[in-house]
């Protein structure tokens, strides 16, 4: 009887693997091997195992577009060669973020909120937005199934600070892509620190 | 108070950023805006040494290392907030480096790849070079260390090339 359900299981999540077959699908392919011989034991512990194998790189792209929507910063962090289907996410999301604009929502203090929230959900990622007085957008895509709204809120602060610092440099010419190679790296700590901080 | 001061120095600091980049535009050439750096502050120097002698209450230097320790140790306390540290003191006792802890003016500063051999911060030089010669020393002031250049730290060469001794426009017979 364990065995039928162990059988069931697996088709299933070979479906699943068909789907999942996009960038970040490398590490969901290699779970659901392993998850086929241990499978074996019970259902309970390969439950187990997809909670232990949490995805390595929760962040999967940040981009900082200016108030013309002109991309004045994109890197992406997965190994996977999906550059341009990250810059058609955060493409899809101006929009979003352009509506969210133009019409605010019809609660009161929620008028000069930067923290735009979740934009939109796609069928792996979640695009979160953040609103600059100058009307400079952050959008911030990732592939965590959970991600708690004060993580996401403290890293578009800390963002903010090493945007506001690049920016400050004198030889950094407004409207032009930031070519700071201390805001990468900053960048980078940042985006390392929310992985670790939101896998915990 | 300490927050004014905070305020105070990211306008200092982005008002000499906008000076350096429109003087590269206007010129475009590096070696002349390290000059014209130079030059400013060697005219901002033969003025600021008035309001350092008032304010700092010194007594005269006996000698040239006297005068480099009341520059490092007074003079840039006074004016950038910041210490800097005397070192390298040659035999005769005419040249010395100062090394810079801190330095404000080059806050969120990145140079460009296009302009490499520039010294930023050559401002300071000019300000050393003309404060010192209104006290009747002919220096010559260079940058040996620049972070902005890719060294750990800001440090300066100051030379005492000679003393002028102070000269009366008036003649003796009138």
């Amino acid at each position: 009887m364990l065995l039928s359900r162990v059988r069931e299981e697996r088709s299933l999540q070979a479906a699943g693997t068909r789907q999942r077959a996009t960038p970040n699908g490398c590490a969901t392919i290699s779970r659901v091997k392993n998850r086929g011989p241990a499978g074996l034991d019970s259902a309970s512990a390969s439950a187990v195992e997809e909670e232990a194998t949490k995805p390595e790189k929760m962040i999967v792209c940040i981009a900082v577009v200016g108030h013309q929507n002109n991309p004045l910063y994109i890197q992406s962090f997965t190994e996977a060669d999906d550059a341009l289907k990250l810059h058609h996410i955060v493409h899809c999301s101006l929009d979003v973020v352009d509506e969210r604009v133009n019409n605010p929502k019809k609660s009161g203090p929620l008028l000069n909120e930067t923290f735009l929230g979740l934009l939109y959900p796609t069928e792996n990622y979640k695009v979160y937005g953040y609103l600059t007085n100058t009307k400079v957008k952050f959008i911030l895509v990732t592939t965590d199934l959970d991600v708690k709204d004060a993580d996401v809120r403290n890293f578009f602060r800390r963002f903010h600070a090493a945007y506001v610092d690049a920016v400050s440099n004198p030889f950094h010419v407004p409207g032009k892509k930031i070519t700071s190679r201390t805001f990468a790296e900053r960048v980078s700590t940042i985006v390392k620190a929310f992985g670790l901080s939101s896998a915990g | 108070m300490w927050n004014l001061h905070l305020k105070n120095a990211e306008l200092f600091t982005l008002t000499y950023g906008a000076i350096v980049r429109q003087l590269l535009t206007d010129l475009e050439d590096v070696e002349e805006v390290n000059k014209q750096l130079d030059q400013m502050g060697y005219n901002i120097g033969t003025r600021l040494i008035d309001e350092f002698l008032a304010k700092a209450n010194i007594s005269r230097c006996v000698d040239f290392k006297e005068t480099a320790e009341m520059i490092a140790k007074v003079g840039f306390k006074m004016f950038l907030g910041v210490t800097a540290s005397v070192t390298n003191w040659d035999i005769e006792g005419t040249c010395c480096n100062m090394v810079l802890e801190e330095n404000p003016l080059v806050d969120f500063v990145e140079l460009p790849d296009t302009c490499q051999g520039l010294y930023y911060c050559n401002v300071l030089c000019g300000v050393i070079r003309g404060a010192l010669e209104m006290v009747s020393m002919k220096t010559e002031v260079t940058w040996v260390r620049d972070v902005l250049r890719g060294d750990d730290s800001y440090e300066l060469q100051v030379k005492l090339l000679k003393q002028v001794p102070e000269e009366y426009p008036y003649k003796d017979d009138e």
